[in-house]
C-alpha cells in the first residue's frame, strides 16, 4: 500500500472517484469545497458547502482516477 | 418514521462475551438470543418463544446440547431455530421455528445483520484489523447509552468536543483550535475527517502511554463506515517527524481507537469502544492505564449524551440547531444516515 504524500496537510485521503472534500482554509472561516470533477467553491459554512457540493454533481461524468480507492491511516504503512 | 437503518451489518457483541450459555441483546429493537455452539460457531435467533414469547435467555430457559429448552413451557429450538420438540404431542407445528439472524465473527466482534436476509453480504462489514493484529495490543469495553445513536456519531465526528468534555484526558487547546478537512466517498459509504496537529500539548493518555512529553505532532483521522463502524486513526509523534516516503512511519506512536455504535431501541445505543495500539505491546500496565483513561472519557459522553437525549425527547419538535464549521464532517454522517434510514437527508442535516 502506498502511502499519503509526506505533508502535515490532510487534503487527500480517500482516493475514490466521487469524493467530495472539504477544506477549512487556514487562516480564515472559510470552507472551499471541491466537487469530484475538480470545481470549486468557498462557502461561509458546512450547510452551504454541502448544498453546494451535494447540488453541484448532478448531471455530470466522474473524473477517472486511475488509482483504485485505499486508505491510508494517520501516516502509518498499513 | 425510524432513524435506524436497516438491512444493515452492526456489532451485537464482543466475540468473547459469547460462550456456551445462553445471551441475549437487544440490537435496532429486536431481543436476540445468542451462544456459542459446541462446533464454536456463534448463533443468533429472536429471543421469544413462539408459543407464549417468554425470553428464552430468562432462567429456568436453559442450553442443553446445543438446544435451548424454554423455560416456560419446554418449547425446545435448534442453533439454527426451528423448534424440534413440544409438550404433551409429538407432532411439532410447522411454523415454530424462531426469526435466525445471519452473524459474522470478525475483527473481534460478532456482527449480525439487521433487515431482509436476502440483501446480507458479509463481504460488507467494514474492517478493524488492528484489533485482532499481533502487532498491535487492544484494550476495550462498551458502555451502555441512554440516547439515540445519532448522538454519539455527532459526538464522534467532531473531536473539537475534546478540549471542553475530555480536558486533562485527551482534549487540550490544539483540538479545537486546528481547522480540519472533510471528505466524503458516497460511493464507498466513508466519511474522513482529518485534523492534522503540527505542534501541540501532549495530553496525558498519550503522555504516559508513549512516554512523549511537552510539544507533539498529533494526527487524527477519522474512517466512518455508517452505520456502526468508526474508526480513529491517531498518529502521535515528536516534533516534526513525518511518516517516510515509503509509507514507513517507526518513529511514531499508532492508536486505532475504534467505535461500534449500535442502536439497541430508538433512544438507546451500545457504544463499543477499543484502543489498539503499536508499542509497548507487553505492558499490561500501558494497557490498564488506557483502558481505565479509554473508558473514563466514553463514560463522560455517555453522561452527556444521556442528558442530551433527555433534552431533545422533552423539547418541541422543529428546534432549529445552529452549525458551524467543526460540523462538516457530523453533518455528511447525518446525511448518510438518514439516506440509508430511507429519511429525508435535508430534514436530518437541520435536525436529526
Amino acid at each position: 500500500m502506498t502511502a499519503m504524500e509526506p505533508t502535515m496537510e490532510p487534503t487527500r485521503m480517500l482516493a475514490g472517484r466521487e469524493v467530495l472534500r472539504v477544506v477549512w482554509l487556514p487562516g480564515s472561516d472559510l470552507l472551499l469545497g471541491t466537487c469530484h470533477c475538480g470545481a470549486t467553491h468557498v462557502a461561509e459554512g458546512p450547510i452551504e458547502v454541502w448544498e453546494w457540493l451535494l447540488a453541484h454533481p448532478i448531471g455530470h461524468t466522474p473524473q477517472d482516477v486511475p488509482d483504485p480507492a485505499f486508505l491510508t491511516g494517520a501516516g502509518a504503512a498499513r | 418514521m425510524s432513524s435506524i437503518p436497516r438491512d444493515q451489518w452492526y456489532v451485537a457483541a464482543y466475540g468473547h462475551e459469547i460462550g456456551q450459555e445462553l445471551f441475549s441483546r437487544t440490537v435496532c429493537g429486536e431481543s436476540i438470543l445468542f451462544w456459542r455452539t459446541r462446533a464454536g460457531t456463534v448463533t443468533a435467533m429472536s429471543d421469544r418463544c413462539v408459543h407464549r414469547r417468554f425470553p428464552l435467555s430468562e432462567s429456568p430457559s436453559r442450553l442443553v446440547d446445543d438446544q435451548v429448552v424454554c423455560g416456560y413451557h419446554g418449547f425446545t429450538y435448534g442453533a439454527d431455530g426451528v423448534c424440534v420438540a413440544v409438550p404433551g404431542q409429538t407432532r411439532v407445528p410447522r411454523t415454530a421455528r424462531l426469526k435466525s439472524y445471519q452473524v459474522v465473527e470478525q475483527d473481534s466482534f460478532v456482527w449480525i445483520w439487521i433487515g431482509d436476509p436476502a440483501k446480507a453480504d458479509p463481504a460488507r462489514i467494514p474492517r478493524a484489523p488492528w484489533l485482532v493484529s499481533p502487532d498491535y495490543t487492544t484494550v476495550c469495553g462498551m458502555e451502555p447509552l441512554k440516547a439515540r445513536f445519532g448522538l454519539l456519531v455527532d459526538n464522534l465526528l467532531d473531536l473539537s468536543h475534546e478540549t471542553y468534555l475530555h480536558g486533562g484526558y485527551i482534549g487540550t487547546p490544539e483540538v479545537a483550535a486546528t481547522p480540519i478537512t472533510t471528505e466524503v466517498d458516497e460511493e464507498a459509504g466513508i466519511v474522513y475527517v482529518s485534523r492534522h496537529m503540527d505542534d501541540a500539548e501532549c495530553p496525558p493518555f498519550y503522555a504516559k502511554s508513549t512516554g512523549l512529553t511537552g510539544r507533539i505532532m498529533r494526527w487524527q483521522d477519522i474512517e466512518y463506515t455508517p452505520p456502526c463502524l468508526y474508526k480513529l486513526h491517531s498518529r502521535i509523534a515528536p516534533l516534526g517527524v513525518l511518516p517516510n516516503a515509503d509509507g514507513s512511519d517507526p518513529d511514531a506512536f499508532h492508536v486505532e481507537v475504534v467505535y461500534a455504535i449500535t442502536p439497541e431501541t430508538e433512544h438507546t445505543t451500545h457504544d463499543f469502544w477499543a484502543v489498539a495500539r503499536d508499542f509497548a505491546l507487553d505492558d499490561q500496565g500501558v494497557s490498564d492505564f488506557l483502558a481505565e483513561q479509554n473508558r473514563t472519557v466514553v463514560l463522560q459522553d455517555v453522561a452527556a449524551l444521556d442528558v442530551l437525549e433527555q433534552v431533545i425527547a422533552t423539547e418541541p419538535a422543529g428546534y432549529q440547531e445552529l452549525s458551524i464549521n467543526i460540523d462538516t464532517g457530523g453533518l455528511a454522517a447525518r446525511r448518510m444516515l438518514a439516506k440509508l434510514a430511507g429519511q429525508n437527508a435535508a430534514t436530518a442535516a437541520s435536525r436529526s
